[in-house]
């Protein structure tokens, strides 16, 4: 198809995106967007530099091909690259969701399915100002290379959102909650679930006080559980920040314990979800991975460039939030294992702490963060009154040790609206979660 | 009928930067156009990737029977064009910039690892239609967001580097840097005291993100804005003037908003010494509201234009930071991420990494700390200005006595 230049290494993604946008504001409808966009994102590697272009001119990929070409060194050795040796030969055609396409549900169905949703925007009083959103996206990839890959397959999500502002009394306060699936079907039911946050956020409006700074044992949500897992653990596992960096491979090294030993934390891109990822866009097959197991460090994330240095396999990790940009280590759904407490149990165990049901963003350096979005106090076992949060911190490593007890199940949600961010790249789609968690010597503020 | 274009186009060379050496290059040019149809108070909006074909002509057109209400007046009959390019390199000289950039930053500091991107971004808004609009925004920005960590550290990363130029200069650019890396390497402890000067950007989001929120027209309309039942009164501190900001300060921001609007000067005042003046809106809340319209129309380039928080900043004041510090050492904040505000304005986070300032240069890094206070304080009792000089990376710093934890 392409003709791939002597002395280098070529690929070419080629995306092509369906999407629809529909959006009432205050039961008026203000969007209602469907298209479809075609991009390439060409790689050329010389063994020393790569060298990248983005496009929406795809008559053009030859052209771009042979100027990034010019841009790079042919060499000879190229193929006995150590790089070249990781990235794996995918062929074939993998489609998941064609029979179940978004692009096939006609716009006035999918409008008509929002719109069953309004009414719920109506039923409080202190609901001021409010939105529904719709958005699906059906993206089909296509991965070429020098070396042989040939893969096509396709990756879908649709969503519902409700978003509102409210008015409890003279204070505003927010609410919402969105429904995101791999199929328009299962979309159709989230009507309890909606009605659900909004009388919980109004009722935590109505009730909550100012926390009372302090160290606390908290309990997390699954929500909470996988943004904790996300943030704190799950970037320090991504392989790029220890290529060529001594000190980091040594920090990391594979086998060391990290964290308490009822802890496993893994990424997976085959959990159907946001996070679902069959290939990823170097065309290397999604895997399982464990970062820690039983409270030891167990694995990283990879790009077959990583891979190569760390001396790893690659794990199905490198991915791109379009064409236009080339695919770095990122994780796919990443969540903390079961334990073996009920979550009556979990929650019995704790005299005074908090319980974080929801949360607004994290994030993880060498301290983590998490803003709640909704939290209770817990008094004597019980879930209590509502309180009003900042932010929770701690630093990620004592943490890690500092989690005594897990629920029993394991809730993995998907990302309707954002994503994860990574330098300039963002929104990724991912998934996260987790069982409920129960952490000691978290600084609430 | 009136038939309207709205383009965006960016051409970016970008280098990706690891363990200090140039590891990718990347180029694009993507262009992203929308046609917009106005139809008897409908508007019919077809977009795509590419120059606008007569296929999407005809999707604008067809969309009409959406019935997507937009019952105002396009804007027309006004030309203007603002090109705030200044220099532009072509790829091959930019790389060979950015090979040099990172052997002096290698050189003087080994102990040191640079990585992530620096580009060169030149960017044109352009929105015209057949009745006589005709507005251009160009502008080309070479801008720097390094992660940076020590060798022997075993964090991800220890610090960063955000900044943008109109310019390359590597002499004033390593004199930038070079000034915050010098400090970064010298480890200082926290001053004593439990309420400390803090200085951070004057658009930073954590002065100016609750204020979004709190100055969105749509949030004020409805009385669910903290400082929907102050319009008109004094809240804030004297010093406090808030700007809607579209002027040439703000980098790769066109001066027109998604409907067109624009506002004398392109800065729009919506607090003016701690009066608030008005909330931003778009032609849709100015009307359901009878608010002044400031032109914060945005969303996507293929959306019909909604209000969306624009570029807020604090102005500047008459002093310099040396002289509002007073001779008093402050804490200049680089990174507190993962904190927030409560929905009474109540805020809290945590700062990953700050040094020590007189007001001139960074002298030391801080430990890690935290801060807290809330939105009428810190805009209030406890603000002491912005400062005239911009000593942050070109950036005007705002000065705030916050608690320390």
């Amino acid at each position: 198809m392409y003709q791939f230049p002597e002395g280098l290494y070529t690929d070419v993604r080629i995306e092509t995106c369906f999407s629809t946008n529909i959006v009432y504001e205050n039961h008026e409808l203000k969007q209602s967007r469907v298209k479809e966009d075609s991009g390439a994102m060409i790689r050329v590697f010389d063994g020393s530099r790569w060298y990248y272009s983005a496009t929406t001119e795809l008559e053009q990929i030859q052209d771009e091909i042979d100027s990034l070409a010019a841009m790079a060194e042919p060499n000879p050795q190229i193929g006995s690259h150590p790089v070249l040796s990781k990235l794996k030969v995918s062929q074939g055609r993998k489609m998941n969701y064609e029979d179940c396409c978004v692009r096939d549900v006609s716009p006035e169905d999918k409008t008509s399915l929002l719109a069953s949703y309004l009414p719920l925007l109506s039923e409080k009083p202190q609901v001021q100002h409010s939105k529904a959103i719709y958005k699906d996206c059906y993206t089909v990839k296509h991965i070429l290379s020098s070396l042989g890959t040939d893969i096509t397959f396709d990756t879908q999500s649709c969503y519902v959102a409700l978003r509102c502002m409210l008015l409890v009394g003279q204070t505003p306060g927010r609410s919402g909650g969105s429904i995101c699936r791999s199929r328009f079907e299962d979309l159709k039911s989230g009507h309890d679930y909606f009605r659900d946050i909004i009388a919980k956020d109004i009722d935590f409006n109505e009730r909550a006080v100012p926390v009372e700074p302090g160290i606390y044992t908290c309990i997390l949500s699954p929500t909470a559980a996988g943004v904790f897992a996300h943030e704190s653990f799950g970037h320090k596992s991504e392989a790029d920040f220890m290529v060529g960096d001594e000190t980091m491979k040594q920090e990391w090294m594979l086998g060391k314990q990290v964290g308490a030993p009822l802890l496993s934390i893994v990424d997976s891109g085959l959990v159907e979800g946001s996070g679902f990822v069959p290939y990823d866009d170097e065309g290397c097959p999604a895997g399982k991975t464990y970062l820690i197991k039983n409270g030891i460090l167990s694995g990283r994330l990879h790009s077959a460039s990583t891979a190569a240095d760390l001396g790893d396999e690659p794990t199905g990790n490198a991915r791109a939030i379009n064409f236009e940009f080339e695919p770095i280590v990122r994780m796919t759904a990443t969540y903390i294992e079961a334990g073996a407490e009920t979550k009556e149990e979990l929650f019995s165990k704790v005299k005074d702490g908090i319980y974080i049901d929801d949360i607004s963003h994290g994030s993880g350096m060498t301290t983590f963060t998490i803003a709640p979005f909704r939290s209770y106090r817990i008094r004597d076992g019980k879930v209590a009154e509502p309180v009003r949060i900042s932010v929770i911190t701690g630093n990620v490593m004592s943490t890690l040790n500092d989690i005594d007890g897990l629920s029993d199940e394991v809730e993995i949600l998907s990302l309707g609206t954002g994503g994860c961010g990574k330098g300039e790249q963002y929104p990724l789609p991912v998934g996260f979660g987790g069982p409920y968690v129960r952490v000691n010597n978290i600084h609430v503020q | 009928m009136i038939k309207e274009l709205y383009q965006e186009n960016v051409k970016e060379v970008s280098i990706n930067l690891s363990q200090t050496r140039v590891e990718s290059v990347r180029k694009k040019s993507i262009t992203k156009s929308c046609c917009r149809i106005y139809k008897d108070g409908v508007l019919g909006i077809a977009g795509a990737l590419g120059e606008p074909t007569k296929a999407l002509w005809k999707a604008a057109e067809s969309n009409l029977a959406l019935g997507l209400p937009y019952p105002f007046a396009p804007e027309t009959n006004l030309c203007r064009s603002r090109d705030l390019r200044k220099s532009t390199l072509d790829a091959g000289s930019y790389v060979a910039f950015a090979e040099q950039f990172a052997e002096n930053l290698r050189r003087e500091y080994p102990q040191l690892m640079f990585s992530n991107k620096m580009y060169m971004q030149e960017t044109a808004y352009r929105l015209t239609n057949d009745a006589g609009l005709n507005y251009e925004s160009l502008d080309n920005t070479f801008g720097f967001g390094f992660m940076i960590k020590a060798a022997d550290s075993s964090s991800i990363m220890d610090t960063e580097i955000v900044l943008f130029v109109r310019t390359l200069n590597m002499e004033s650019l390593m004199s930038d840097i070079c000034a915050s890396m010098d400090a970064f390497l010298n480890p200082v402890p926290l001053p004593a005291g439990d309420k400390l000067p803090i200085v951070i950007t004057s658009d930073s989001p954590l002065l100016v993100g609750k204020l979004e929120e709190a100055l969105n027209g749509e949030m004020v309309g409805r009385g669910t804005s903290l400082l929907g039942s102050r319009m008109g009164r004094k809240v804030f501190h004297d010093s406090v003037t808030v700007y809607q900001d579209r002027s040439e300060e703000m980098e790769g921001i066109p001066f027109f908003d998604l409907e067109g609007n624009t506002y004398e000067g392109d800065r729009c005042p919506l607090i003016r010494n701690g009066v608030v003046l008005r909330p931003y809106t778009d032609k849709k809340t100015a009307a359901d509201f009878h608010m002044e319209l400031t032109g914060a129309a945005g969303g996507g380039y293929d959306a019909v234009p909604t209000l969306t928080a624009p570029a807020l900043i604090l102005a500047p004041g008459q002093k310099t930071l040396k002289e509002l510090l007073g001779g008093r050492p402050a804490l200049q904040i680089e990174i507190a991420s993962g904190g927030d505000y409560t929905d009474e304005g109540l805020f809290a986070s945590p700062v990953q990494m700050s040094y020590l300032t007189d007001g001139v240069r960074p002298i030391g890094k801080l430990p890690e700390f935290s801060v807290s206070g809330n939105l009428f304080d810190m805009l209030g009792g406890d603000f002491i200005g912005v400062s005239s000089d911009t000593p942050l990376s070109g950036r005007h710093a705002a000065v705030i006595n916050m608690k320390i934890n």
